[in-house]
């Protein structure tokens, strides 16, 4: 059985300062830490191979936590955070900008073909997920952590719940339904590929086995 | 803290079950717990009955955390042999079924989440703000499907969420209720009940 452990960077200095994060924005110094505290912790999973979102603050997670693995790790694009109107990168999640895209957004998220701005939308946010989810089912590893983004990763957990077929309005109930991860917060997700009498009953080869398990924060 | 194949009321924990109990009690004592509600079937108060000696914490039962209701037909017979295999599956099955029909005193799809539904209104209610809740896995499940969609969950909804979501034994998952509101994501609030973590067993190493 393949299992894959799903990290959320450590906190950003945006995140710190409730800012929505840019491409570049690095880790600070508590997301450093909280970076080494989860690498201590995967030392205990048998993960042989790191692959981070091409994002800096996911990089730099990623690279504390293969360093103390002692094991490779790659880059991928299909981890990157979803994609939002570049208008409202750096600026104050609490400011009026965000609030009215919020709005906008979370509104119409179940609205077929709904685009916000130069955002990504539904349609691209699930098909980057399970592409994500085809890449990591091909890998020859057993034990993957993957380092990616809070937004994402609600997408992440709808689209290996609910499979190809996975609605608007089912990923809306794990949006709302599902508290933001935490920074460096652990979700594992398994495969397994179905035996001949699951083929007919099965939705998805993934199962969610946690979600946002933090204990290694105390 | 569930087991989701066995119907039987008195079914007891396995010595790696107690093993588990006493781990996930030792990490109970680090978290605020005010009360222990159990479910009354013996394996989930077997479990309750450790952390309660662990944290000095006292243990109310309630019916709304029981696993699943099998026929009693099934609970009181080797249900393994046909011709009650057939009655076990067509009971398996109406959990999943528009057509709603119950085997025997069995719960179906909308008796579970009518069920689900009661134990988060109950929990609203109590006064405590920190509640450990012993359950089971298949109930552990319905209730979070019902945090997600409410009663709008449709029965092949409710049969993906069940297949793909998994729990361990002495598993933690924490929900907050917050009537409020509290900003979960960017300043986007949530009213309501909301899944904080999912089956957290690092203390089973």
């Amino acid at each position: 059985m393949k299992s894959i452990y799903f990290v959320r960077h450590g906190e950003s200095v945006h995140n710190a300062a409730k800012r929505f994060n840019e491409l570049q924005t690095p880790l600070s110094e508590r997301g450093i830490r909280q970076a080494g505290e989860i690498a201590e912790r995967a030392s205990k999973l048998s993960v042989e191979l790191v692959v981070a979102s091409t994002l800096k603050r996911a990089q730099q997670t990623a690279a504390v936590v293969a360093k103390r693995l002692g094991v490779n790790m790659e880059s991928s694009a299909f981890f990157v955070e979803g994609i939002q109107s570049s208008r409202l990168l750096g600026k104050e999640v609490s400011g009026p900008e965000i609030t009215e895209a919020h709005k906008s957004y979370h509104g119409n998220f179940t609205v077929p073909g709904y685009r916000f701005e130069d955002g990504e939308n539904f349609d691209d946010l699930k098909e980057r997920a399970l592409a994500g989810l085809a890449y990591l089912e091909g890998r020859s590893e057993e034990n993957i952590l993957v380092v990616s983004h809070g937004f994402f990763m609600w997408i992440i957990a709808a689209a290996a719940v609910f499979g190809k077929d996975l609605t608007a309005k089912e990923c809306q109930g794990v949006i709302r339904g599902f508290d933001l991860m935490e920074n460096t917060g652990l979700t594992v997700l398994t495969f397994d590929a179905p035996s001949h009498k699951a083929v007919g009953e099965m939705v998805s080869p993934w199962q969610l086995k946690v979600w946002n398990d933090h204990a290694h924060l105390g | 803290m569930r087991n989701y194949t066995q119907g039987d009321h008195q079914s007891p924990l396995t010595a790696k079950g107690r093993e588990q109990a006493v781990l996930i009690a030792e990490r109970c004592a680090k978290l605020p717990v005010d009360i222990i509600i159990s479910s009354t079937m013996r394996r989930a108060q077997e479990t309750a009955q450790t952390i309660s000696n662990r944290i000095g914490t006292q243990i109310e039962s309630s019916d709304l955390f029981h696993e699943r209701k099998s026929p009693t037909i099934l609970d009181s017979n080797e249900r393994y042999r046909s011709p009650l295999r057939q009655m076990r599956d067509a009971w398996l099955a109406s959990f999943y079924s528009e057509s709603g029909e119950r085997v025997e005193d069995g719960e179906n799809f909308s008796d579970i989440m009518t069920r689900a539904g009661e134990a988060l209104a109950y929990l609203e209610t109590r006064p405590e703000n920190n509640i450990l809740v012993v359950a089971h896995g298949f109930i552990l499940r319905t209730v979070l499907s019902h945090v997600l969609f409410g009663k709008m969950i449709s029965p092949e909804e409710f049969r993906k969420f069940i297949l793909s979501v998994r729990v361990e034994n002495t598993g933690i998952s924490v929900l907050h209720f917050d009537p409020d509101g509290t900003e979960t994501y960017d300043n986007m609030p949530i009213k309501g009940w909301f899944m904080r973590v999912w089956n957290d067993h690092a203390h089973l190493g």
